[in-house]
């Protein structure tokens, strides 16, 4: 009997080991959805509506993010030069920075500070690829590099949403031209500046079809991609002057 | 703007009937003034937002197929100089890989699209100038004086070079003689052009082959021919290779609209009369320069853009 004291304290706090396991700010109920999971972009891809949900209870603020896959950036810095031409006058790169940056605030954005602490808006970047003592030059590039993929439609902050009875859903446009990989969606919710609850999940684009083998040959065996191009150039001048020339004759 | 589709080198979707009604409105004009095109189709995909680069790229393995069958038809017909053409093409290949190499060095500096849009605005600064001036003069009647005394200079320059340099030989086919220098360093100069441009080199040479080299005319646009298609075969292979650039797709939307528009250009052409369509056509490339000339000139809406494209 005495030995087995010890243990007690131990079987007391069983219950609350799982509570160890996961991050102290994860949903309890693990509610978000991300529709669809898996993008296929074949010939004819122009983009996909990718749709996030999640229950949310009255009175929070619910921020949904899709992070694209991160790559090593080399950024340009324009300037004029002998007051007329815009061309390159510096270089800033950045590294493992996100493809995509999609941000939707139901009912309303929380404060830009909170954002930031939880990585919700692109500034929040600035922190990881800005270290301390950057150069100016790095700071106009990291600037530069946010309004260019927010005219990409890559970057940009949204308050936007709708809300069925406990749940809240909002819609995201993944644009054309955002690359293929593992993309990340985030919810974090929100009580005022305190945050409350952080879920994630995963989708997938895919490049699929003609668009994948000719993407995968391009990059992968360039000398037979080339060959394709002129055997496929040639193949269809010779034809096209062929219907042509069958066309004259039939006009004569 | 109905369907679209996904370039997968550009790595942009675009609506098919925008790429294909510039194919065939380059198409168009190419019948309509009997010019190869390429010179204006690949600013114009630029402005669209096509990567410069593989807007070259693309638009010389297009050249490739409309240039395919005409360079066919004139070996059939017995209208290329072999001979010279293979004189050609030997620059060609060598203008070709320099092209390339050049324009690898400008992307892994990340200056390829700012280098392509300053060659693309002076040369077409250049051509539409001489257009416009040149079509002005024919509206007006002076032209064939203003022609006249310039043939009586173009022989004297011409015998000179031909005197000084070496490899003097005959080209029995074009019944001319003179050093194997002058079609290689013509061939080179159209093989860079080629790479860095996405041109086919016609606006070049056809007028150097018969003012300069003064082969007959009926030589001269089947060996052009010949020369561009094998060209363009080689730099659509090496800028694949060097700078993944070409775009199978584009080049064939493009196509698919350029041999329409060119067929229909053609038939225009007999009817309308040409001096006032000639300044038309000026007014269009001038246009196209100021438009990519104002890009470079008006302070950019976002101040960086990425080395070599995302």
């Amino acid at each position: 009997m005495r030995a087995a004291r010890p243990f007690l304290p131990a079987l007391l706090l069983l219950p609350l080991l799982p509570l160890l396991a996961v991050p102290a700010r994860a949903a309890e109920d693990g509610s978000l959805r991300v529709e669809p999971r898996e993008v296929g972009a074949g010939l004819f891809y122009h983009g996909a509506e990718i749709r996030m949900t999640a229950r949310v209870p009255p009175g929070e603020t619910a921020v949904f993010a899709l992070l694209g896959p991160e790559r090593d950036l080399r950024l340009k810095i324009k300037g004029r030069a002998g007051g007329i031409l815009w061309v390159s006058v510096g270089e800033a790169r950045f590294r493992a920075v996100p493809s995509v940056f999609l941000v939707r605030a139901w009912p309303g954005l929380p404060p830009p500070e909170a954002l930031r602490e939880a990585g919700m808006i692109p500034e929040s970047l600035e922190a990881r690829l800005l270290p301390a003592g950057a150069r100016e030059e790095d700071r106009t590039a990291f600037r530069g590099m946010l309004r260019l993929f927010e005219r990409e439609e890559r970057y940009g902050v949204v308050r936007e949403g709708e809300r069925r009875g406990d749940e809240v859903s909002v819609r995201f446009r993944l644009v054309a031209g955002a690359p293929a990989g593992e993309y990340r969606a985030r919810l974090v919710r929100f009580a005022g500046s305190r945050i409350t609850a952080e879920e994630e999940a995963t989708l997938v684009v895919r490049r699929t079809g003609l668009e994948a083998a000719m993407s995968n040959l391009a990059e992968e065996n360039a000398l037979w991609y080339g060959l394709l191009a002129v055997v496929v150039a040639l193949a269809a001048g010779l034809f096209t002057g062929w219907v042509f020339s069958l066309g004259k004759k039939r006009s004569r | 703007m109905g369907p679209w589709i996904y370039m997968p080198v550009a790595g942009m979707s675009v609506p098919i009937l925008l790429i294909a009604g510039l194919g065939m409105l380059v198409g168009f004009l190419s019948g309509l003034f009997g010019v190869g095109g390429g010179f204006l189709l690949t600013p114009l995909l630029i402005m669209i937002g096509i990567p410069p680069t593989v807007a070259a790229a693309s638009d010389a393995n297009q050249i490739v197929a409309a240039s395919a069958s005409g360079t066919y038809a004139h070996a059939r017909a017995g209208t290329v100089d072999f001979k010279m053409g293979l004189l050609l093409l030997l620059g060609g290949v060598v203008g070709g890989t320099v092209g390339v190499q050049v324009v690898k060095v400008l992307r892994a500096a990340g200056e390829a699209d700012f280098a392509i849009t300053i060659v693309y605005i002076v040369m077409l600064g250049g051509i539409g100038a001489y257009m416009f001036r040149d079509s002005l003069q024919e509206l007006r009647g002076t032209k064939v004086r203003i022609r006249a005394s310039r043939e009586a200079v173009r022989p004297r320059v011409r015998g000179r070079l031909a005197e000084k340099l070496p490899l003097v030989m005959d080209f029995p086919r074009s019944g001319v003689r003179f050093s194997a220098l002058l079609p290689f360093s013509l061939g080179i100069l159209v093989g860079i052009l080629s790479a860095i441009m996405g041109v086919g080199g016609g606006f070049i040479m056809v007028p150097v082959m018969v003012y300069l080299l003064r082969m007959p005319m009926h030589v001269v646009v089947g060996t052009s021919l010949f020369q561009i298609c094998f060209t363009c075969i080689n730099v659509t292979v090496q800028q694949a290779v060097y700078n993944h650039t070409v775009d199978i797709l584009l080049a064939m939307t493009l196509l698919v609209g350029s041999v329409v528009g060119a067929q229909v250009g053609a038939k225009v052409s007999r009817r309308l009369r040409g001096e006032q369509l000639k300044i038309l056509m000026a007014l269009l490339i001038l246009a196209t320069m100021v438009k990519m000339l104002l890009g470079v000139v008006l302070p950019p809406a976002v101040p960086v853009s990425l080395a070599g494209g995302h």
